[in-house]
């Protein structure tokens, strides 16, 4: 019998770019990413070795959802009212078919977040037991299975298996920066160093002299409060996203192009635009993350005791 | 133009006789023992007032502070509008002095620093060299990592003074950089020292402004942008919290940056907390929000520029109208980047060499990440200009400048009249009502007014009664310390428990297992006496939140009624915001990991001693059996013993603790106390104020006809002055607001 999948809870400073993490860790734009608009509700996303189950994203829903989406207050907003009508009329409907497709699965996520609004639960504990749940297939697993959870930093504090905490490069040192890694330190000192990593996302945006490498790490281990000091990964999830898109697929070069080019005029030729992805990619620890869940799940095969499930 | 230029200086120099005109009247109504007066404070207030608004008027200086959430992007924007990166900034807190820029004519940029300043700052320097040990070393390079050099600077540099003014880019830049770490430096080092407050002025920055030029006009004003720090500072909040606050008390207008990557998280709120009571003061009007950091503006579900007005508008409280005149989106990064190639322009011509220029460069990485070293070989100093001037429209600035500084610029001297008239009319105002109320007074007969007065102290009595009742200050203070005294206690208990459980001496063959083996232990402990630590501070902040919460609601719910049945007009006193975060505290420290050397000596066997042929003979002949000598053998163990571990432990923990505690008593609850109780002596002036004008009444009524007949013609006058004053003053604010 093959063991169950590793339990990772992801999330960290709000608008630190969790969900953007987890889209690029699953090299696909799967769950909706925001500058507004409250925190992403809680969401599983099931990384499975590609060619196992399925062939492309596909999310499942549950009549928790529905039953979350109907009673959600504040539906009387006109945008949100016209989310949770789409919805329910669309994949909550009784017996609706599973998702499929990067695009629509994000585009079913984004309406869910804007129906539900600030009632998906700040603290993440009061979420209905089944929420949405997508399968991902990767390339990079090759028996290894995680549920990524994307959720609130309270699930800092819930049970996992291992923690991937997301901080904001450009906040750091912030009265809420403080908070998470209050909230990083509490999880280290449950489950030990060895299960939690620390993603400083948003690197992209440091000039020269700003903190990095050894600096940065030590400046954060610095303000954990406690226990233990779990690896710091420096992230640029936006970047590695886009990169990937355009590597797997010529069709989302623009998305990359116009990151590249802020000011529009781009259209770079198209030699510069993907030796600079590669080059981004093997830059945006990315491919660390990975390894780090890897390493996870073998440690954990390896001790299945070792988890706080 | 000229026209204009001249009314405007007309204007100015009108309003400044009118105020000192009021001189006269002032000592009159001061001769009277008027009371009633700013809040109760009397008519010598009221004059001093008057003289700060002379100055101002002379000066023409509109003060503007830029406040903002950390690493919003405050100084980039102010450097962009310099076209020189003169402020300091960074991707992680750097501002921690609020540094005003005088938007000027000069020639150069000019950097000043008052001398008491100056020696205030070489004075610290000297004490943190003494005090910057190893330990402190390591607490300030864990913070801030980058500092070293400018700790060895502090340490073992030469002992340079603070220049008390300079020039040139660089040296400006660095001359602030030092300034504002310092700060830090010493909030880590000296945590009781605040030297911010202890500042007569703030440095100020004289600099010419190619993108917000000065000519507009002799009669327009000189803006003073006020550079703040970011109150949510995880390591400073709670004097920055004060500075912020500050710098807003002295604002003509203000401008509050957002983050466009963080609109509408907790920072925002805070800000706008901030900002409320100045609101109140200076009306939304004189409120501008630019949203900064739009370039990170990227999906299609990232909110529209549209829905950025809509947002920030209903967070300022802004009318639909006036959001889409106040709220300005800007790109501060690419302003700057393009501001300062403008800038080599301007000053180098056709003498700007592409290849190797650092303003270019960074330019042209912004405009093109893959593609920017090709387009730098390509480019020209024609084609380098025109890029930078696409790229500083794009940045948003232009806009802020045209639809903010600009118009305040030519705006200054209505704005500042209009508050200053403004404000000396609400004073003439006040002056009138007391003496009305006297005259009213003295027309009443002898026993209405001791009727009224008897009132009065009635409810003076019942004030007093209430204000030696309600918590004084040592009360507050007790009270604080008292709510948190269970906190500190528990720390303290659970911090013994920990350290007690470093225990129990190992023996180890090598001084490296040992050492590790100490260090291992001694790490874990101080982990675990720091998560304490960070508990007990959030939960004193905690408590001491519900504290004020109490004390404010006991004190309003008592004064209310006795201010409503004084009749006193001006009604309850609005209590100011506080901090109440104690500021966070140093790591827990375990001292050095020696084990103990232990040598044990054996005897190993013997050998024989050496004998002369002679010795042995005689010997032999004795009967003795052959001497030897015994052979001693060591062996090494090193014992690795916790008991200094612990003693270190518990002394770093316990000053850490009484550190936390010290901050309580001597920082945040005098803060609250002084808080609560300047609520109740602003509630009692207002009161004693109007007794004291009804006193003044009664004494005239009991002075003989003659004399009283005099005081009753002279109020009468004030009255008649004051009104004939405050005609001219409003008439003066309606020709001014044409
Ligand atoms: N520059 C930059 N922006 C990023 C990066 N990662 C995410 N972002 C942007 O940050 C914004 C927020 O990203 P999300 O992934 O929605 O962040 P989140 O933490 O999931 O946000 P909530 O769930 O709403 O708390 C989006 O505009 C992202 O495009 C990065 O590495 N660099
Ligand atoms: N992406 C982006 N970054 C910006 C922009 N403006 C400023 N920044 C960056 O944001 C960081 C903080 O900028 P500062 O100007 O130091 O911000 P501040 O508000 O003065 O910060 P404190 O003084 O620390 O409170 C720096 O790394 C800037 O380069 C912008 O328009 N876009
Ligand atoms: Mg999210
Ligand atoms: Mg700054």
């Amino acid at each position: 019998m093959s063991p169950p999948p590793l339990r990772v809870a992801v999330a960290g400073l709000p608008k630190a770019g969790v969900s953007t993490l987890v889209n690029a860790l699953i090299g696909a734009a799967v769950l909706p990413v925001s500058t507004l608009e409250g925190v992403s509700p809680l969401t599983e996303v099931a990384v499975v070795p590609a060619g196992e189950t399925v062939a492309e994203p596909t999310l499942h829903l549950s009549d928790g959802t529905r039953a979350a989406v109907r009673e959600s207050p504040g539906t009387a907003e006109p945008s949100r009212a016209a989310s949770a009508g789409r919805l329910l009329a669309g994949p909550l409907a009784a017996g609706a078919a599973p998702v499929t497709g990067a695009d629509r699965v994000r585009a079913v996520l984004a309406d869910l977040r804007r129906a539900l609004g600030a009632t998906a639960s700040a603290d993440g504990r009061g979420e209905h037991p089944s929420p949405p749940h997508v399968v991902v297939p990767v390339g990079w697993a090759a028996s290894e299975r995680f549920v990524l959870v994307d959720g609130p930093p309270g699930i800092l504090a819930g049970p996992s298996d291992a923690f991937l905490v997301v901080l904001d490069y450009t906040h750091l040192d912030t009265v809420e920066d403080a908070r998470v890694l209050r909230l990083a330190a509490e999880a280290t000192a449950r489950v030990g160093p060895g299960r939690v990593t620390i993603a400083v996302n948003r690197v992209d945006q440091g000039e020269d002299g700003d903190l990095a490498g050894e600096s940065l790490r030590r400046h954060v281990h610095a303000r954990m409060p406690a226990a233990g000091r779990p690896p710091v990964v420096e992230t640029s999830a936006r970047w590695a996203l886009a990169a990937s898109l355009l590597l797997g697929d010529d069709a989302h070069a623009a998305t990359l192009d116009a990151l590249a080019h802020p000011m529009g005029g781009g259209a770079a030729d198209a030699g510069a635009l993907s030796r600079g992805a590669e080059h981004t990619i093997a830059a945006s620890g990315i491919p660390e993350l990975r390894q780090t869940l890897l390493r996870w799940w073998s440690a954990a095969v390896r001790a299945p005791h070792g988890t706080t499930r | 133009m000229a026209d204009e230029d001249d009314a405007v200086t007309l204007l100015q120099a009108e309003v400044r006789d009118r105020l000192t005109d009021l001189d006269a009247l002032l000592t009159q109504a001061g001769e009277l023992d008027l009371h009633a007066v700013r809040s109760g404070r009397g008519v010598e207030a009221a004059m001093s007032a008057v003289h700060d608004d002379v100055e101002a008027i002379e000066r023409m200086e509109l003060r503007i502070p830029i406040v903002a959430p950390m690493s919003a992007g405050k100084s980039t924007i102010i450097n962009a509008m310099t076209g020189l990166t003169l402020l300091p900034a960074r991707v992680t807190g750097m501002t921690t002095l609020p540094t005003r820029i005088v938007l000027d004519d000069v020639a150069e940029p000019v950097l000043r620093l008052a001398a008491s300043d100056a020696a205030l700052f070489d004075t610290l320097t000297g004490e943190l060299a003494t005090r910057l040990g190893d330990a402190e070393r390591d607490d300030v390079l864990d913070l801030f990592p980058h500092m070293g050099p400018l700790l060895d600077l502090i340490v073992s540099g030469p002992r340079v003074p603070f220049p008390l003014e300079c020039t040139g880019e660089r040296e400006i830049q660095r001359t602030l950089m030092r300034l504002n770490e310092l700060v830090r430096v010493g909030s880590v080092v000296l945590p009781d020292v605040d030297v911010v407050s202890a500042l007569s002025d703030v440095p100020s920055l004289h600099t010419p402004s190619e993108f917000a030029p000065a000519g507009a006009g002799p009669g327009a004003g000189t803006l003073v942008l006020v550079d703040t720090p970011g109150p949510d500072d995880a390591q400073m909040s709670v004097p920055l919290t004060e500075i912020v606050a500050d710098q807003l008390a002295k604002a003509h207008v203000v401008v509050i940056v957002l983050d466009y990557t963080r609109l509408n998280v907790m920072a925002d709120e805070a800000i706008r907390e901030l900002v409320r009571p100045v609101l109140a003061r200076i009306g939304t009007e004189k409120l501008f929000a630019v949203v900064n950091k739009v370039d990170e503006r990227l999906t299609e579900e990232d909110p529209g520029p549209e829905e950025v007005v809509r947002l920030v508008g209903r967070l300022l409280g802004f009318s639909g109208d006036q959001a889409r005149e106040r709220v300005i989106e800007t790109r501060a990064r690419f302003g700057l980047a393009a501001a300062r190639v403008l800038a080599r322009v301007t000053d180098a011509g056709d003498g700007l060499d592409p290849a190797t220029d650092p303003a270019v460069e960074a330019m042209l990485r912004l405009r093109s990440r893959y593609g920017w070293e090709r387009d730098r070989e390509t480019a020209t100093v024609a084609s380098l200009h025109a890029t930078a001037q696409e790229m500083w429209r794009y940045s948003g600035l232009p806009v802020f400048r045209d639809r903010v500084l600009h118009t305040l610029r030519r705006t200054a001297v209505p704005i500042l009249v209009d508050a200053v008239l403004g404000r000396t009319i609400g004073m003439l105002d006040e002056i009138e009502a007391a003496a009305s109320n006297r005259i009213a007074a003295m027309h009443a007969d002898q026993a209405e007014i001791t009727r009224r007065m008897d009132d009065l102290a009635g409810e003076l009595a019942e004030l007093d009664r209430l204000t030696s009742r309600l918590p004084g200050k040592n009360e507050v203070r007790k009270r604080a310390q008292d709510s948190v005294a269970e906190v500190i206690d528990g720390a303290r208990r659970r911090g013994e428990v920990v350290i007690d459980s470093v225990r129990g001496a190992k023996r180890f063959d090598t001084a490296k297992e040992a050492k590790k083996y100490i260090k291992k232990r001694r790490n874990k402990a101080s982990e675990e006496l720091d998560y304490i630590l960070y508990d007990a501070r959030n939960e004193v902040a905690r408590r001491l939140g519900l504290l004020r919460g109490e004390l404010l609601a006991q004190a309003e719910k008592s004064v209310a009624p006795i201010m409503r049945r004084a009749g006193v007009a001006a009604g309850l006193p609005a209590p100011e915001a506080v901090s109440l975060t104690p500021s966070s505290a140093k790591a827990v420290k375990g001292g050095g990991a020696d084990p103990d050397r232990k040598t044990k000596t054996y005897v190993a066997g013997h050998e024989r001693v050496d004998e002369t042929l002679g010795e042995m003979f005689v010997r032999w002949w004795q009967g003795e059996a052959a001497p030897t000598t015994p052979v001693y053998g060591q062996t090494v163990s090193y014992k690795a013993g916790l008991g200094d571990t612990r003693h270190t432990l518990a002394a770093s923990f316990g000053a850490r603790v009484d550190d936390l505690s010290a901050q309580v008593r001597e920082h945040v609850a005098p803060q609250l106390a002084a808080h609560v109780s300047r609520y109740h002596d602003d509630a009692v002036r207002l009161v004693k104020a109007y007794r004291d004008d009804l006193a003044a009444a009664r004494d005239d009524l009991r002075t003989d006809d003659r004399r009283r007949r005099v005081r009753l013609e002279e109020l009468a006058e004030l009255v008649e002055a004051t009104r004939s004053a405050s005609a001219e003053l409003r008439e003066l604010q309606e020709r001014a607001a044409s």
